[in-house]
């Protein structure tokens, strides 16, 4: 009877206990039913958007207690026990608590995968909700972590049910990144439904994104001659272009005849392009068989797929493709050849192609095969590493004429670099060797990082360059330290030949600056009436030559 | 004479604090807490059982049993700082007391060194000959020697740890490690390190007291299993655990009434979370625990709140072991499993499990060769938070390949091993990343904790790093004194990019004082490269300013008119679009009352174009109600442009808006070629003719028209069907666009072509086409061509033609052919372009051209005025 008492007033105690509680968490969950009536998705989107940092007296409502539990949990755990103790918040977790859980996960790369592709799983139309709400109404959530929650849902949820995404996408309206979703969408749709996809490309214009080919190669290998009419059927830029090399490619290894014929039939440049993948491929499975097909064609047909055989050739024997083409080819489609054979032979040995350059006379053909050594032997735009000596040596042992027009491919994306070796390698040149671009992108790129030094360069360059590139790295200067810069020209002795050119460009440019008015305003004094001269000088219209000469009055 | 101290001392009086603390948290009823106890100091307490029993799998029984009996006791540990040696204890306790059950109530200080002798059940490497040949021989060893060899091993091999746990010298324990080795065989004792270093506790060991305990459980859920249990009374073992303090506290009246106050207490915080904290899909039977000791292998299979995931990760260890070796065949084992997400999640935990066991031969396996790089990251990470100074040493050992994993992961490094980083940073190659920061980061953070050492460390780095690791500590000195760090950089000896290291302290300072920064940000050139977007000096130091205080970066902006050009502007683009995309109708009236709209203009119109693109209507509704002015007309025109690109229906839409004004037809002549250069535009050519407006349908087929002539791909017999669409006066023009992009593709195809246009002005023009294009690829093989050609306007427009291409790069051969041309327009033509083009390059010739060249008056005097500008 005692235990039975004690029981019950213990009892009674855990209930007042779980009551006060409860009707604590009611008043403060007051507010948070209507949110909770609303739209779930503008729900999540708000738990975007706040930021844990806003916690303390004015704490936020806890939309999700399981996050909040987590989070504690984890600061004091290490090691597995934190992965546990995600998996365990992951498997109980609803929809609602993710956005959550994501902000908890966001430093921890392992988990935002784990949380993502769950979230992907039980719940993509809610991930994709909440994305497009944080699209449509900002967020303070980190854009890379936005970003990474994009790309995996568009590329999941593509792969996992490429109609639904269609019909959200449809569903949603416009909202910002719209139109990048599309088009990340349709890439990744062709690699699981090449036909759905190319459709799409061609519906939403998306042309200069090129998607895996491993859909279309499988789907070409099945009937090489319907993937070709559909693509055909479907064109899109550089994606029909990829297709139709991939669906060549893969029609040459059963009926390289059969494909050439169908490309003879269509035209335009699709068709001009399966054919070279045609040939190109076919020429590696069986080279002879290659050859003598397109030495039994007629003129125009080997004219215009004599590059893709030497491609291949080249990568087996670059002289004998060589000999090929000289005999059997001319003009453009020898140019074309050349660039393609050197192609070939540069991607098999980019040192042994480039020894094949220099084994030439100098000709067109030769500063092309040049040119195609070089995009394969220097650095890329986006690659930040030196330039290799090979290279260089290489470089300045061609003619004229190959140098020149190697360096007009090479300079953007050498200068963006390593731009001292650029301007090293230049400043010992002449004239015939470098055209104008190369000069004045490296004294821009110089000017960049150090102005006086890029003056100073472009002033030891041949005289009939040395004004020029000295123009445009001044106006590099100008552009961001106009003070500096006009310094700079006044402390030149009055007999130097620069301080007139330069100061005459960089107020032309000025003129068609947006900001053109202040800037002109701003001039030192003594500079204005200069100024007034070169601006009175310009093919402008004549309200803004007004509104600019207004500009540089003096008071 | 104060006493420092020594690192061990510190490092005990650390985790002695971290255990009170623990130890409060747990007297809270925060039963996370105590499975952190659990997790610190399992290896001591299975090493106490395991010395005591010599059996694997008794020893965790033992231990866990010992566990459960401290959360039971939990009230009476009266020194929190105590713990360990309270737990010591406590196992020692619970593990006789197994040897007791085992061999009845022998006295036992009578318990001879091993009691079991019989095979080994299959966990723990039970099966494994050497686990056996440890068994074995440990039970020739008396306890005295047993259990310090045991806690040896499995304390990471601390002599003071050992000392601290069986309160012994530290000499003493030496003394016992040296002797008990000596009494076994020589060739056991690399066994044993093995064996005894990884058949330590694991994760599953913490988990299965973690749920014994309820730590796992929901908070409303564990409220529900203690009531039901007190209620019921009923008498199991698990109950028992649970509630007989509760019973026995329940003896006097007064206990009674304050057990019940601290229960009513207890319970607010439960009750709090009643409402949300089980989800709602989830019956609220399903998530009430179990709470029971457990005895066996068998018996301690947790719920778990009836994780799947759990039972499949415990499985896994059930068929392959829990110890280091075991780590292998489990990983290879994931590797098979179907689910992607369990493959991916259950290789995250080993992972992690891994870094726990065994982290030196963990790091070895991930650094083999085609292993996962990220498994390999992770590994790191994971060891780096349990084991800085070890995972660091290991890493830079670790061979081919760490330079990548110390770089992803130097920003935690700095953060939990700051001394590090200098030498880490010294051997790492250049970033082949433009935009890599992390080298700066990571000594921005190390500058935090010790700004004069991370300076000097940083001017002490050799290698390609040095500039950034200076420019790290900068950015962060710059936060609090700019001038002074600014200074110090000017200070800096040449070899090191000093423009660099002041943009990172502009930068730094952005981040906490815009305007501060803002007013020096032309003291160092622009930087960057050329064509990345927002790499300007300007551009840097204004994102930085508008993440930090929008408002104040834009209105210092609107108030320095011109200090910034439209590439630094473009650093606003990202804060913009957000603030675009959350009101924009606020954003837009907010800029025009502080006067920032105009400076802002191309952040805006670059967020237009991307990120708010969803924007477009709104701006251009908000802007049909704005005066008309250079800022708002620009704004008006981009959100045309911007929408003829991405959003053609809304482009067409809008045009319908447009007034029928010439200046209203000029501007819809703008988004014609808008629609036309937009991404394949010439492709959707056919469908944007025939959803367009009337009034726009005549300006697209011009603006296709002009856009084919730059078009290198495109199809000239699909262009030359098209031409009918053009008016008669046009066709002339749409002729020698063809021919362009012909020209390009196939210089004799597009002669071919023209040589069958009627003789006339259009076949002219077209000839001229072929030959510009032809003579970019070919100068050679054009020349060759016109001076074949017969006298006539055709030659005289080839070679014009030619000439201009030419002037370029060489005006002196440009003006040779210019004044080869016999029609006197074409050649003033020709020599004007090879005029201009001589000027920069030799001012005297160019004088002399000018003077005696076929000019008109007016060219002439523009020509002496271009000389003019350039001459002193």
């Amino acid at each position: 009877m005692k235990v039975l008492f004690k029981i019950l007033v213990l009892t009674l105690a855990a209930g007042v206990g779980l009551a006060v509680g409860f009707a604590l968490r009611r008043n403060q969950s007051f507010p948070n039913t209507e949110a909770e009536a609303g739209n779930a998705t503008v729900e999540s989107a708000e738990g975007l958007k706040h930021e844990p940092k806003s916690r303390g007296k004015s704490a936020p409502l806890d939309d999700s207690p399981l996050a909040t539990q987590l989070e504690r949990d984890l600061s004091m755990s290490q090691g597995v026990t934190r992965w546990l103790l995600w998996f365990d918040a992951i498997e109980r977790a609803t929809l609602a608590d993710f956005p959550r859980l994501i902000r908890i996960a966001k430093n921890t790369p392992a988990a935002m995968r784990l949380l993502t592709d769950r979230w992907i799983e039980i719940g993509p139309q809610h991930l994709f909700d909440t994305l497009v709400a944080v699209a449509k109404g900002g967020t303070q959530l980190s854009p890379d972590v936005v970003g990474s929650l994009t790309k995996s849902l568009l590329d999941q949820w593509t792969k996992l049910d490429p109609k639904a995404i269609l019909a959200a996408l449809e569903a949603a309206g416009d909202f910002g990144p719209r139109e990048d979703w599309c088009r990340d969408v349709a890439v990744k749709i062709v690699e699981v439904n090449p036909e759905m996809g190319l459709r799409l490309m061609a519906e939403w214009h998306v042309s200069n994104y090129i998607p895996r080919m491993t859909g279309i190669a499988k789907w070409a290998a099945e009937n090489p001659g319907h993937a070709a009419e559909f693509a055909l059927a479907h064109p899109s830029g550089i994606v029909t272009e990829r297709a139709m090399e991939t669906i060549g490619g893969e029609w040459a290894k059963t009926d390289p005849k059969r494909a050439l014929e169908f490309a003879a039939s269509q035209h335009g440049r699709y068709a001009s392009t399966l054919a070279n993948a045609v040939l190109k491929e076919w020429s590696v499975r069986d080279l002879k068989a290659a050859s003598d097909w397109l030495a039994a064609a007629d003129s125009r047909t080997r004219n215009n797929l004599g590059a893709a055989l030497v491609e291949s050739w080249a990568k087996q024997d670059a002289a004998g493709a060589l000999d090929w083409v000289d005999s059997n080819l001319s003009g453009s489609s020898l140019l074309r050849a050349v660039t393609g054979l050197m192609k070939g032979a540069a991607e098999k040995d980019v040192r042994a192609a480039a020894q094949l350059v220099s084994s030439l006379s100098p000709s067109t053909a030769r500063s092309q095969a040049a040119m195609t050594v070089a995009e394969k032997w220097f650095p890329e735009f986006s690659e930040n590493k030196p330039v290799e000596p090979a290279a260089l040596t290489w470089l300045a042992s061609l003619d004229n004429d190959s140098m020149r027009v190697v360096l007009d491919e090479v300079t953007w994306s050498w200068a963006g670099a390593d731009v001292q070796s650029l301007a090293h390698f230049l400043s010992s040149r002449t004239s015939d060797q470098v055209s104008d671009h190369s000069f004045n992108t490296t004294a821009r790129e110089l000017a960049r990082k150090n102005p006086l030094a890029a003056m100073e360069w472009a002033n030891t360059l041949p005289a009939d360059r040395a004004t020029s590139a000295g123009e445009a790295a001044f106006w590099e200067w100008w552009h961001s330290q106009p003070e500096a810069a006009i310094t700079w020209l006044g402390s030149l002795a009055s007999t130097d030949s620069r301080r007139k050119p330069l100061f005459s460009t960089a107020i032309r440019n000025v003129s068609f600056d947006p900001n053109a008015v202040q800037r002109l305003a701003a001039l030192p004094a003594s500079e204005k009436p200069a100024a007034m001269e070169v601006i009175r000088g310009m093919q402008i219209p004549e309200e803004r030559r007004t509104r600019l000469l207004a500009a540089l009055q003096v008071p | 004479m104060s006493h420092r101290p020594n690192q061990s001392e510190s490092s005990k009086a650390q985790r002695e604090a971290d255990d009170a603390a623990l130890v409060q948290a747990v007297r809270r009823g925060d039963k996370r807490a105590f499975v952190e106890i659990v997790t610190r100091h399992q290896a001591m307490v299975c090493g106490i059982a395991m010395g005591i029993l010599g059996d694997f799998a008794a020893s965790e029984d033992a231990a866990q049993e010992s566990f459960l009996t401290a959360w039971r006791k939990f009230h009476e540990l009266r020194e929190p700082s105590r713990l360990r040696s309270w737990l010591a204890q406590i196992a020692r306790n619970a593990a006789l007391g197994h040897l007791r059950r085992k061999r009845g109530h022998e006295s036992l200080d009578e318990v001879p060194a091993m009691a079991d002798e019989s095979p080994l059940p299959d966990e723990v490497a039970a099966n494994d000959e050497e686990a056996e040949l440890v068994r074995r021989s440990l039970a020739r060893l008396p306890e005295t020697y047993r259990l310090p060899l045991v806690l040896y091993y499995r304390e990471g091999k601390s002599v003071r740890a050992v000392a601290e746990t069986l309160d012994i010298s530290e000499d003493a324990v030496k003394q016992r490690l040296a002797r008990g080795r000596e009494m076994l065989r020589e060739e056991i004792s690399s066994v044993m390190d093995r064996v005894l270093t990884r058949s330590g506790p694991t994760a599953v060991f913490t988990m299965t007291i973690a749920v014994a305990i309820g730590a796992l459980a929901t908070p409303a859920a564990i409220a529900g299993a203690v009531f039901a249990t007190a209620a019921a009374s009923s008498v199991t073992t698990a109950a028992s655990v649970s509630t007989s303090p509760l019973l026995t506290a329940m003896s006097t009246s007064k206990t009674l009434l304050a057990t019940a106050a601290v229960i009513v207490v207890a319970c607010v915080p439960l009750g709090y979370h009643l409402t949300t904290s089980t989800p709602p899909e989830q019956p609220a039977s399903k998530s009430q625990p179990t709470i029971h000791p457990v005895t066996s292998p068998e018996k301690r299979t947790p719920d778990f709140e009836n994780s799947v995931m759990f039972a499949e990760w415990r499985q896994l260890h059930d068929v392959h072991g829990r110890t280091a070796d075991a780590m292998p065949a489990i990983y290879e084992a994931i590797g098979k499993l179907g689910d992607p997400f369990r493959r991916k999640a259950f290789y995250t935990a080993l992972v992690a499990e891994w870094a726990q066991l065994d982290p030196a031969l963990g790091l070895k396996f991930f650094f083999e060769k085609g292993r996962n790089g990220g498994h390999r990251q992770q590994f790191f990470d994971e060891w780096l938070m349990l084991d800085p100074a070890a995972a660091v040493k290991a890493l830079q050992e670790a061979g081919p390949g760490w330079e990548n994993v110390a770089r992803q992961s130097l920003v935690q490094i700095a953060l939990r091993l700051p001394s590090s980083v200098p030498g880490i940073v010294s051997q790492l190659p250049k970033s082949q990343s433009h935009w890599d920061t992390t080298v700066r980061d990571a000594f921005a953070i190390v500058a935090k904790n010790d700004l004069g050492a991370a300076l000097r460390a940083a001017q002490e780095i050799s290698g390609p790093n040095r500039d950034s690791a200076i420019a790290g500590a900068v950015q962060f000195w710059a936060q609090t004194d700019l001038r002074a760090a600014i200074q110090w950089a000017k200070s800096l000896p040449d070899g090191v990019d000093r423009d660099e290291i002041i943009r990172a302290a502009l930068i730094g300072k952005a981040s906490v004082d815009p305007v501060a920064a803002l007013e020096l940000a032309n003291s160092v050139p622009p930087g960057g490269r050329q064509g990345y977007f927002a790499d300007t000096t300007g551009a840097r130091i204004l994102r930085e300013a508008a993440k930090a205080d929008y408002e104040a970066t834009a209105a210092w902006i609107a108030s320095h008119p011109g200090r910034f050009g439209n590439e630094d502007l473009l650093g606003m683009a990202e804060e913009t679009t957000l603030r675009m995309n959350a009101d924009i109708i606020g954003f837009l009236q907010k800029r025009v009352e502080d006067g920032s709209f105009a400076a802002l203009r191309p952040a805006i119109e670059s967020a237009l174009l991307n990120d708010a693109g969803s924007q477009r209507e709104g701006v251009w509704e908000w802007l049909k109600a704005q005066p008309s002015n250079d800022a708002t007309e620009t704004l008006k025109r981009n959100v045309l442009s911007s929408a003829a690109w991405d959003d053609p229906a809304l482009a067409m839409r809008l045009s319908a808006e447009i007034p029928q004004t010439p200046e209203g037809d000029e501007r819809i002549r703008s988004l014609a070629s808008s629609l036309m250069n937009s991404e394949g535009g010439l492709n959707r050519f056919t469908s944007l003719l025939a959803n367009s407006p009337e009034r726009l349908r005549q300006p697209i087929i011009e603006a296709a028209f002009q856009r084919l002539g730059w078009d290198r791909t495109a199809d000239p017999q699909l262009w030359i069907s098209r031409l009918s669409l053009l008016p008669e006066s046009g066709r002339a023009k749409g002729m020698e666009s063809i021919a362009r992009t012909w020209g390009t593709q196939s210089p004799e195809e597009a002669l071919g072509w023209v040589s069958t246009l009627p003789v006339g002005d259009a076949r002219v023009s077209a000839l001229g086409a072929v030959a510009s294009s032809w003579a970019k690829s070919d100068v050679l093989g054009t020349a060759n061509w016109i001076n074949h050609m017969s006298p006539g306007l055709e030659r005289d427009r080839a070679a014009e033609s030619f000439a201009t291409v030419i002037a370029e790069r060489s005006p002196q051969d440009a003006w040779k052919w210019a004044l080869s041309i016999s029609d006197s327009g074409g050649r003033t033509r020709a020599a004007t372009e090879a005029a201009e083009r001589m000027i920069p390059r030799d001012a005297s010739t160019a004088r002399q051209w000018v003077e005696t060249g076929p000019f008109t008056d007016e060219i002439r005097s523009r020509l002496q005025a271009l000389l003019a500008m350039r001459q002193p």
